[in-house]
């Protein structure tokens, strides 16, 4: 393992080492492709199998089955599932750091930071270009992160425990403060407001892909390189240090990387809860791997996690629709209880 | 990308506009977010709005394939306030549900539409996305009956229908101005979310009222066109009028009795201390009357205004 | 009683007076303070302002000091048995769980008997209970006030969601019960009132009786068994007790977060660690509080009102936050 903190190549080159990890990231891609060829062929408008190979191949059934696939599922398909891997990397970058294997963007407030941010410029000025709100929730998300760890980091020992705490107390606080907002606001702002905040990947077209994808693009970079350093910062300050990691810097672009990954997810998609917690855990549970390897499995859990709430909140109900939001709120739970019993962290406070 | 678009065409309304070009068998049609070209005489509708766009359709004899609903308590869907003014519901008539807020785009687009009417309240839906579909026109839900109807008869071809039923209202109207003496004032007022919410205009019933040569109260004067603000209870007096009214939800199974509840839990014993109710002219009218931008609906709620104010036992001390 | 607690309790009694003074003087419509006086002593039916103060001012100054010596009450039982400083109904998702149950009853079963109301949110408020202690007990570590107040959050996400779907699928039946969702003392009914109250008194004379056990088990369940104090069965009453106090609370005013947690920690740093005097300055104060809180709630943004709510969560958050900080 100590081979793998020095270089961002010898990580790579680790990544050959954990085989198991591979073949889980395999079949978690074959499940992410089946629930997407699934998300594909079903939906309100009938299209079969046949109807959606002919459609991707040009030679649509109708006319109006290349609307319907095009626009309306494959960018929701697409979203969702980068939406998922982002709010997964977050909540595992977020882990690491933090060293504690509750953190969660929507958790400890981070998710309600970019949430309140993106609620206000509806509600305040509902005029404004919506190019403006991934970086608005960015805004949004840093500064309530860099209040959580200002509040949470100035005592020693504990710190992590305190964090999540922390981070609870100022996600209520934000969320009364958004209900005030919700209150005191027009009632067609209110209601497009609260819609939003539900969480739901219906009205993406291919802007949202394409912004989010540019996101990752431009995150990417920041990923490879952060993996030397969450390796060694999972092992502690003191290792660390003596890897010659600058921790201070180290942790902040740690941070800003991983509050950046959740709010353009949220500026996306709406502030979808638990998937930065649960991912990263089912990810590590799944198969042991090195941190480069983890992130990897991580993004893709989460994608599937989110690709199948879209999912079946559009099929469930229909024609009325469920929020993805409710949804993994609903999976996500009921995990995250099975981790608070598992965990041995707890054992901290 | 609806508020971009919204935006570009801002922009392009406020530039001297250029001719739109449209197709064979196309037309122009200005709405509210711009002009988009619509078919000469649209046959496969979808509205995404059940009361504001789905009622005034069928009543031109335009029905739509497909409209948005909201979901009763035991699970099925109804075309809201098309029960009382229309007659016409999900389940006596070829009208598909396409779900509610939002509504189901694949549905929509299944239903292959040749023009689809999204109502400005819809904005969990995008006009982008729905334009993919079949050309799409935006509808102001504060739309007076008026304006309502003015907007269908231009997209449908009425206008003959249209002045007929305007004809109708000013008649209906000059009925009942004819039993308000000047001055007479009047308030509109709800109890709930523990005070009492209104909002100026209230539907068609504020402009029912103000042909008529009702006045309306300061506060409701003071709200600004499509809030609905609720005040503390302890302005009651406030809302004091020669004539005061409250709605109850028809589409609801609602009755009088959860009006008058509903004002009793915002201010116990409320009748007696507002004199137009202490003195029997605080009136509960159904909603979906006086709510619905059809003119069969708003002439049965001038017809029930008229019949109050017909009441010699009812009516205000100087 | 300590000295201190003799000594304070008539001054808190005084602030209780003045806070209830203020809360009916103040409001919407300006009620000359002279005529608030006459409302109350010579009430003339005929005067709207009298009206105003006795009919609607009166009640809610009423429901403010009931649900808020409850839930005092009931979070510095729940501090003080679990010795969990961040204890309190909303933080460990009881709320949740007795306004989830209620929500369902009235909207899925049209539960509209008021008589039922308390019994469902005291069913609400036990199972969360029991859930949220089994799933913290369980885990590694036992108890914590970490793990405690996770499996809480947990709980009320999970519930919230439950909520919103019930929602998105009958609008007609859960529209009317948005605005007591985030808790509110507006425009609340006395039948109610009248059915929670023997929950309230019951829970409050139970939180009393215990109170000397409670101090005993705050020090340690050893120090407890040692003094000769029954911890099981203490630990199960002072349970009921929240409960019943939850319950009430909640069917009087909806879920109204982070009072059980302010208070508690107040009436300590007054009256040090005796939960004889614990508990009824806790009472008090917790009136006092939600009295203010309410003025604030009605006065602040006039003439919009937000809901209670909604205040106790701003103000109550971030002492949770501090307390994180200074106490963990």
């Amino acid at each position: 393992m100590s081979v793998l903190v020095l270089s961002p190549w010898n990580g790579r080159i680790s990544l050959r080492l954990h085989r198991h990890a591979l073949v889980v990231a395999a079949l978690l891609l074959v499940a992410l492709i089946g629930v997407s060829v699934a998300s594909l062929m079903s939906g309100s408008y009938p299209l079969s199998l046949r109807g959606v190979w002919q459609t991707l191949t040009g030679n649509p059934p109708e006319e109006i089955a290349q609307t319907v696939l095009w626009e309306f599922r494959f960018p929701r398909t697409i979203v969702s599932a980068v939406a998922g891997a982002l709010f997964g990397l977050s909540g595992a970058i977020l882990q690491y750091v933090t060293r504690n294997p509750l953190a969660d963007p929507s958790l400890v407030g981070v998710s309600q930071g970019a949430g309140l941010a993106v609620v206000s410029a509806i509600v305040l000025f509902p005029e404004m270009n919506l190019v403006w709100r991934p970086l608005l929730a960015f805004a949004g998300a840093l500064i309530v992160a860099a209040l959580i760890q200002s509040i949470a980091m100035q005592r020693t020992g504990g710190a992590t425990m305190r964090f999540i705490l922390t981070g609870i107390g100022v996600a209520a606080f934000i969320a009364a403060i958004t209900n005030t907002m919700l209150t005191y606001g027009d009632i067609d702002q209110a209601q497009a407001a609260l819609g939003w905040l539900a969480g739901s990947i219906h009205a993406v077209g291919w802007p949202e892909v394409w912004s989010l994808t540019l996101c990752l693009a431009i995150l990417t970079p920041g990923l490879i390189w952060s993996a030397r350093y969450l390796s060694a910062l999972r092992l502690g300050p003191e290792v660390s240090i003596g890897l010659g990691v600058p921790i201070r810097a180290a942790r902040i672009g740690m941070i800003t990387l991983s509050v950046a990954l959740a709010a353009f997810a949220v500026a996306a998609v709406g502030p979808l809860g638990f998937v930065g917690l649960v991912a990263p855990h089912l990810a590590r549970r799944l198969a042991y791997s090195g941190v480069g390897q983890h992130l990897l499995l991580t993004a893709l859990t989460g994608a599937l996690m989110v690709g199948l709430a879209d999912f079946i909140g559009r099929i469930a109900f229909a024609p009325v629709q469920i929020p993805a939001g409710i949804l993994t709120a609903i999976l996500g739970v009921p995990v995250f209880l099975l981790l608070i019993l598992k965990t041995q962290s707890t054992r901290q406070l | 990308m609806r508020r971009i678009s919204l935006a570009v065409l801002a922009i392009c309304a406020a530039t001297p506009s250029l001719a739109l070009e449209c197709g064979d068998g196309m037309r122009a049609f200005t709405h509210m977010t711009g002009e988009t070209c619509i078919p000469e005489n649209p046959q496969r509708i979808v509205s995404l709005g059940s009361k504001n766009v789905t009622v005034p359709l069928i009543e031109l004899g335009h029905a739509p394939v497909g409209s948005q609903g909201s979901l009763r308590e035991d699970g099925t869907a109804t075309i809201r306030a098309s029960a009382v003014s229309t007659g016409v519901e999900f389940d006596n008539s070829d009208i598909t549900f396409v779900g509610d807020y939002p509504v189901d785009l694949e549905l929509v687009a299944a239903l292959e539409p040749d023009l689809i009417i999204w109502p400005d309240w819809q904005d969990e839906v995008n006009m982008d996305q729905l334009t993919l579909i079949a050309p799409t026109i935006a509808y102001a839900t504060d739309a007076t009956v008026h304006d309502a109807q003015a907007f269908y008869a231009r997209l449908l071809g009425a206008e003959d229908e249209l002045a007929r039923a305007k004809a109708r209202y000013d008649a209906q109207i000059a009925q009942l101005a004819a039993l308000v003496p000047a001055g007479t004032t009047v308030s509109v007022i709800h109890g709930g979310d523990g005070g009492f919410w209104t909002s100026y205009p209230y539907g068609n019933l504020t402009l029912i009222l103000e042909d008529a040569g009702f006045e309306v109260v300061d506060i409701l004067a003071s709200i600004a066109p499509g809030e609905y603000p609720t005040f503390s209870a302890e302005r009651l007096q406030e809302f004091d009028a020669d004539w005061v009214f409250t709605t109850y939800r028809t589409d609801r199974g609602q009755t009088p009795t959860d009006a008058i509840a509903a004002m009793e839990n915002a201010f116990p014993g409320y009748c007696d201390v507002l004199t137009a109710c202490a003195e029997g002219r605080f009136i509960a009218l159904p909603r979906e009357e006086v709510s619905t931008p059809s003119y069969d609906a708003v002439g049965a709620a001038i017809f029930a205004l008229t019949t109050h104010m017909s009441n010699p036992f009812t009516q205000p001390r100087d | 009683m300590t000295k201190a607690g003799w000594f304070g309790l008539p001054a808190l009694l005084a602030a209780l007076i003045l806070a209830f003074g203020w809360h009916i003087a103040v409001g919407a419509k300006t009620v000359p303070l002279h005529v608030v006086l006459e409302a109350l002593v010579a009430y003339d039916k005929s005067n709207f302002d009298h009206v105003v103060v006795t009919d609607l001012r009166l009640p809610r100054a009423v429901y403010a000091v009931l649900v808020g010596a409850a839930l005092a009450v009931a979070g510095a039982l729940m501090q003080g048995v679990t010795r969990n400083p961040l204890a309190e109904p909303g933080v460990l998702g009881l709320l949740t769980g007795a306004s989830f149950v209620v929500v369902m009853a009235v909207g899925y079963f049209q539960v509209i008997d008021p008589a039922f109301i308390p019994l469902l949110a005291a069913l609400g408020a036990a199972v969360t209970a029991a859930l949220v202690w089994g799933i913290a007990a369980a885990a590694p570590g036992g108890s914590t006030p970490l793990t405690l107040v996770l499996a809480g959050a947990a709980i009320t996400g999970f519930l919230a969601a439950f909520i919103s779907l019930a929602h998105l699928l009958d609008q007609e039946s859960f529209d009317r019960l948005r605005v007591w969702l985030t808790g509110t003392l507006a425009g609340r009914s006395t039948d109610v009132l009248f059915w929670a109250l023997p929950w309230l008194i019951g829970g409050l004379l139970l939180a009393l009786l215990l109170a000397r056990q409670v101090t005993a088990l705050a020090m340690g369940d050893e120090t407890a068994v040692g003094l000769g104090v029954d911890v099981a069965r203490v630990k199960m009453l002072a349970m009921l007790s929240v409960i019943a106090l939850t319950a009430a609370a909640v069917a009087i005013a909806g879920p109204m977060a982070f009072v059980g947690l302010v208070i508690p920690h107040v009436a300590r740093i007054i009256v040090g660690a005796d939960y004889r005097a614990i508990v009824p300055v806790s009472a008090v104060l917790g009136a006092v509080y939600l009295l203010v809180v309410d003025i604030a709630a009605r006065m602040v943004l006039a003439p919009i009102e937000v809901s209670t709510g909604i205040v106790t969560a701003l103000l109550g958050a971030p002492f949770f936050v501090w307390l994180v900080r200074a106490r963990l």
